[in-house]
């Protein structure tokens, strides 16, 4: 489509569909490109940075923070149940410290120990030993009051008294046990007189798990020969330590191991393989449990026996500095974590309906900021286009706005000068087409008068062409004839005498020798002589005719007279009949008579060989054609062979047996002397007919005009 | 060059130059004590105008004040009327010198100035491992602690700067705590303090975390908000005698250990270790003016805590003996380490050890051991300072 400037440009269908094709990079696809990713971005990287904090500064993070949190009550729960196994042991030290000290003991223990060690010297068999001791006065009171503590304690499983050197229990609240050794020490090593030791722990004959704190009873003499040795389950302990207590969570898991790592207590979970780890047969290999054993106390997260990750609070236990117990306080992380994912979860869904809601209002808004803007751009398209009246309909009073008006204000400026312009335009385009068409009237003045002058030229040239064609025609014909005439004129000359002598032998002879016997025939005979003696000379004389050539001599000379006068030289024979007519009568031509009288007599004597003596019409027509005189020439003869027309006017082209080929080319030449033409118009089939054509004179022109006016 | 700047590229170096000149700023807050310090010299400045004996029958003991528990067992050891008098009937006067970390004890020892001294497990190896020392007695059995300014596990103290008392307890606990976090010295800053001075250090954000023994954590945690103790290494104590000291004053050192067994007897009730932490934090004071002052109860409580594990006799643990026991392991790491020559053995080592002391004071003295006689200020003892 065309613009106003007449400059080609896409049109509108093709610019919409650029946009089309370029849609996401239209502001309103922007816009809503940019504020989704800027939203998503600030919500996935608020929500990371929430989650592991910020970099270089104190902000830790969701995940840390609820670590650390974590361990901080993992850590708690790990002091607070160490405390608890601390003061259970310290509990037990003392109640064995208080038992070795209670006097009454001291006292009785010391009358049994001396009956004991006597008893099992005398190499009394165990059972004896035992019984006999059994009988000691002061037995049953220490049994008794060993049962007392055991009973008022409520922890332990039984107490023994126990031979210092023998290491054999002489008292104890299982009477079973009287006289066997005892099982958790060797050669004494308790020395203070403050804190109880305390043995390994092992499994009993029950299968329980038990610890052994034992205490020297000094006796009267300041030297330990006895030790009371308290026999305690630790699932005492457990029950009440490690299974639960405040801030310990239901999956939550403690776990005491000793320092070869082996658990002293039930394991809460199943192993791997589904089996239950057993006391102080399972060794735990897990790092926590390795560093609490080694003596270390601190916070890790690891994955535990299950293989499950778990954050763990581990401590060491420091029973004695002998034996020491290491414990792991262990936690799922998954549970720990359990309310970030969830919230993670929520933070992902709301946001999921956010970033909805954010495109949905971003494209809302888009289209309230595009509109406008896309109405300015199709005003400019039809601005472009040549609407100069269009105008924005934009009335915000935003930025958008006040670009609206000033793009109105501009497009009215451009309108009023393009009006301006148009004027301007208009006048002088009408002021430059009156030039042009002046000029071009000029040009085409000088175009047809150089065209004229072209023609004139060309036709002078063709006429000068013509001319000299002709000119050459007629001097090579000229020049033929010449030597025609030349040859002709010498034939003639040489043939006139043979001629005359034999005319004349036929005279003598037709007068003075002809013999009587010869008849007709001889008569005959010598017509036909004379008959071609008379063509021989006919030819000598169309020969000789050549040679007299002469221009023209022009008078005014009567047509029609010419031509009857040319039909009765011309002796027709009966059965051809001859017309003329001339219009008008008479018909005034100058010329030279001589010639032209030739020339008609030469056509006639065509036409009547042509006809050979059958019956035959010969019409002469003659009428003026403007300023020339146009006669035709007709006869009803066979016509000229088409082949034959090309050459029909050359010298010596005859299609007589008895011609000379002379007749016709005389005919053109003396035509052509007077200034016109001749032509065959009619060939075989139909007759002969020849054109001629002649100039008027200016005289004849005149006289005709007098006479038309006059008449 | 483009006409626009990059915003972006600008940002992140205005970010690059503030997080230096941030870490600048804490960094110079820290004491200078990263290299070439005082504390770092084997003659602490602190340890001038100190006046050994040198063979003047004066026996010299090196003390710890700032570690808890046994500043209260020299601080009785050194109000013991028993071993005064004692040892004056052997024509011997006991004299105590404060300092502030067991390497600092075996220079002294190692130079003759001092005939016994207190120090950690890690300076007890490396005095055991050159022979120059006995081991008589338990002196400490309790924790090292590793102090943060805030929740840290162990793989996280890489690239930390931490504080260290060089050659001390608290440094192989340290030590034990990179391997347990799978790092090395090489993945941490080292920076050489005195304990003394690490809380206010790490309060000001001239390091990251120290490594220190009671009461400093204790301080750390109660007195500055924001430090916590992220881990704690089993560690213990001492009392150990110079080798020439042994062989020449068998009774003396027997006098001494039994004074320490007393000692530990003695505080073994309540009150009596409430006025045992009054005189430590008395030296605490003396000695040092950067650690906030304790109340005698905490100072009390805390000792327990580790005198507790001591039990009622200090005898060295068999179990920490052997050749699996934990010293048998921390000496192999030092050895691993180069803190010990390598050259020398573990059985070297272990008979320095000498469990056969307290037997023999136990099996002589044992009546002598549960009597006190304790006297304030003004002691028979002569102390430095």
């Amino acid at each position: 489509m065309n613009r106003a400037d007449g400059a080609t440009g896409p049109t509108r269908g093709v610019r919409s569909g650029l946009l089309e094709s370029r849609a996401w990079g239209t502001i309103r696809a922007r816009l809503v490109l940019v504020f989704s990713l800027l939203f998503i971005a600030i919500l996935i990287s608020g929500e990371w940075l929430g989650l592991q904090g910020l970099p270089f500064s104190s902000h830790e993070g969701r995940i840390s923070s609820k670590r650390y949190e974590e361990f901080g009550d993992l850590g708690l729960v790990a002091d607070l149940m160490k405390d608890r196994i601390v003061h259970w042991l310290r509990a037990r030290r003392n109640d064995t410290r208080v038992l070795a000290r209670n006097q009454a003991l001291v006292e009785g223990v010391a009358h049994l120990h001396t009956a004991a060690h006597e008893l099992s010297s005398s190499l009394i068999l165990q059972d004896e030993s035992s019984s006999q001791l059994r009988e000691q006065e002061s037995y049953s009171a220490v049994v008794s009051q060993l049962e007392a503590v055991r009973d008022e304690y409520d922890v332990y499983d039984k107490i023994q008294i126990v031979d210092h050197e023998t290491r054999r229990i002489f008292v104890s609240t299982d009477e079973a046990e009287i006289g066997s050794l005892a099982p958790d020490f060797g050669p004494a090593h308790i020395h203070g007189p403050l804190e109880a030791h305390v043995s390994d722990l092992r499994i009993d004959p029950n299968s329980s798990v038990v610890l052994s704190i034992a205490q020297d009873i000094v006796g009267p003499e300041d030297q330990p020969r006895s030790v009371v040795i308290m026999v305690v389950a630790m699932d005492d302990i457990v029950r009440s330590t490690l299974l639960a207590g405040k801030g310990f969570g239901p999956m939550d898991e403690a776990v005491l191991v000793d320092r070869e790592m082996r658990i002293l207590t039930p394991l809460k979970y199943r192993l791997p393989d589904g089996s239950r780890g057993r006391p102080l047969e399972y060794v735990d290999h897990t790092p926590a449990a390795a560093l609490a054993a080694a003596g270390e106390e601190g916070i890790t997260r690891m994955a535990d026996y299950r293989g499950e990750p778990v954050l763990a609070a581990y401590r060491y236990i420091r029973v004695t500095p002998e034996l020491g117990w290491g414990l792991v306080v262990k936690r799922d992380e998954a549970e720990v974590l359990a309310d970030i994912h969830e919230d993670i979860r929520f933070t992902a869904l709301t946001g999921l309906v956010s970033i909805v809601a954010i495109v949905l209002a971003t494209i809302i808004y888009a289209r309230r900021i595009t509109a406008p803007i896309m109405n300015l751009s199709q005003t400019a398209q039809r601005v472009e286009d040549g609407d100069l009246a269009a105008r924005a309909s934009v009335t915000t009073s935003d930025e958008v706005g006040s670009l609206a008006a000033t793009f109105n204000s501009m497009v009215g400026t451009i309108e009023s000068w393009h009006n301006e312009l148009a004027g301007r335009v208009s006048t002088r385009t009408a002021e430059l087409e009156a030039e042009a068409a002046e000029r071009g009237r000029a040009e085409e003045a000088a175009h047809a008068a150089q065209e004229k002058l072209f023609h004139q030229r060309l036709g002078e040239a063709q006429r000068v062409q013509s001319e000299l064609d002709k000119i050459r025609e007629r001097l090579v014909k000229q020049t033929r004839l010449a030597a025609i005439g030349q040859i002709g004129a010498s034939i003639a000359h040489e043939l006139r005498n043979p001629l005359g002598a034999v005319r004349n032998a036929i005279y003598f002879i037709r007068r003075y020798a002809a013999p009587p016997e010869a008849g007709d025939g001889l008569e005959e005979h010598l017509a036909i002589i004379d008959e071609e003696i008379a063509a021989a000379d006919r030819i000598i004389s169309d020969l000789a005719e050549m040679t007299r050539w002469r221009p023209p001599i022009k008078q005014m000379t009567n047509l029609g007279k010419l031509i009857r006068h040319a039909f009765e030289r011309a002796d027709l024979p009966d059965t051809i009949h001859w017309s003329a007519d001339l219009d008008p009568e008479p018909f005034m031509l100058e010329v030279d008579a001589g010639q032209l009288l030739q020339v008609v007599s030469n056509l006639i004597s065509n036409a009547v060989q042509a006809l050979q003596d059958a019956e035959g019409e010969i019409r002469i027509e003659a009428r003026r054609v403007a300023h020339h005189c146009e006669m035709l020439f007709h006869d009803s003869g066979p016509g000229v062979a088409t082949g034959d027309r090309d050459r029909l006017f050359e010298p010596l082209f005859t299609t007589k047996a008895k011609g000379s080929g002379l007749g016709l080319t005389i005919c053109q030449d003396i035509i052509s002397r007077h200034g016109g033409s001749i032509e065959l118009v009619k060939s075989e089939g139909t007759g002969c007919g020849f054109r001629l054509c002649l100039p008027m004179s200016a005289r004849a022109v005149e006289e005709e005009l007098e006479r038309g006016q006059g008449g | 060059m483009p006409r626009r700047v990059p915003w972006a590229l600008l940002t992140a170096g205005c970010l690059v130059i503030l997080i230096a000149l941030s870490r600048h700023a804490a960094l110079s807050d820290a004491p200078a004590a990263s290299s070439g310090t005082t504390s770092a010299l084997p003659h602490h400045g602190a340890y001038r105008d100190y006046d050994f004996g040198q063979g003047r029958d004066i026996i010299d003991v090196g003390t710890q004040p700032l570690w808890i528990p046994t500043n209260l067992i020299t601080e009785a050891m050194q109000r013991d009327a028993i071993l005064s008098e004692s040892l004056a009937r052997r024509g011997l006067t006991l004299r105590f010198h404060a300092f502030f970390k067991g390497a600092d004890v075996n220079d002294f020892i190692r130079s003759g100035d001092l005939e016994a001294g207190i120090g950690g497990d890690m300076p007890a190896l490396v005095a055991a491992a050159e022979g120059r020392i006995q081991i008589a007695a338990l002196a400490q059995y309790g924790f090292c602690s590793i102090v943060a300014g805030h929740p840290v596990l162990l793989h996280e103290l890489g690239g930390k700067r931490i504080a260290y008392a060089s050659g001390s307890n608290a440094y192989f606990a340290l030590l034990r705590a990179l391997s347990a976090g799978g790092l090395t010295e090489a993945d941490i800053e080292r920076i050489a303090l005195d304990v003394h001075e690490m809380p206010s250090a790490l309060a000001a954000g001239g390091i990251d975390a120290f490594a220190a023994w009671q009461p400093t954590p204790f301080i750390a945690e109660s007195h500055y908000g924001n430090q916590v103790v992220v881990h704690q290494s089993l560690c213990s104590g001492y009392l150990y005698f110079s080798q020439t000291f042994s062989e020449q004053q068998p009774d003396a050192l027997r006098q001494i250990v039994a004074a320490e067994l007393r000692a530990v007897g003695w505080l073994g009730y309540r009150k009596n270790r409430l006025r045992a932490a009054r005189w430590a934090l008395e030296k605490t004071e003396a000695f040092s003016r950067r650690l906030p002052r304790l109340n005698e109860r905490d100072y009390a409580a805390l000792a327990w805590n580790d005198l507790i594990g001591i039990a009622s006799i200090p005898s060295l643990p068999e179990a920490d003996l052997l050749g699996n026991g934990r010293l048998a392991r921390e000496f192999e790491l030092l050895r691993r380490l180069d803190k010990i020559d390598d050259n020398a053995t573990w059985e070297q080592v272990r008979r320095r050890f000498d469990r056969s002391l307290i037997a023999d004071v136990l099996s002589t003295s044992r009546r002598q051991l549960q009597s006190y006689d304790y006297r304030e200020a003004g002691s028979e003892n002569h102390e430095s300072r």
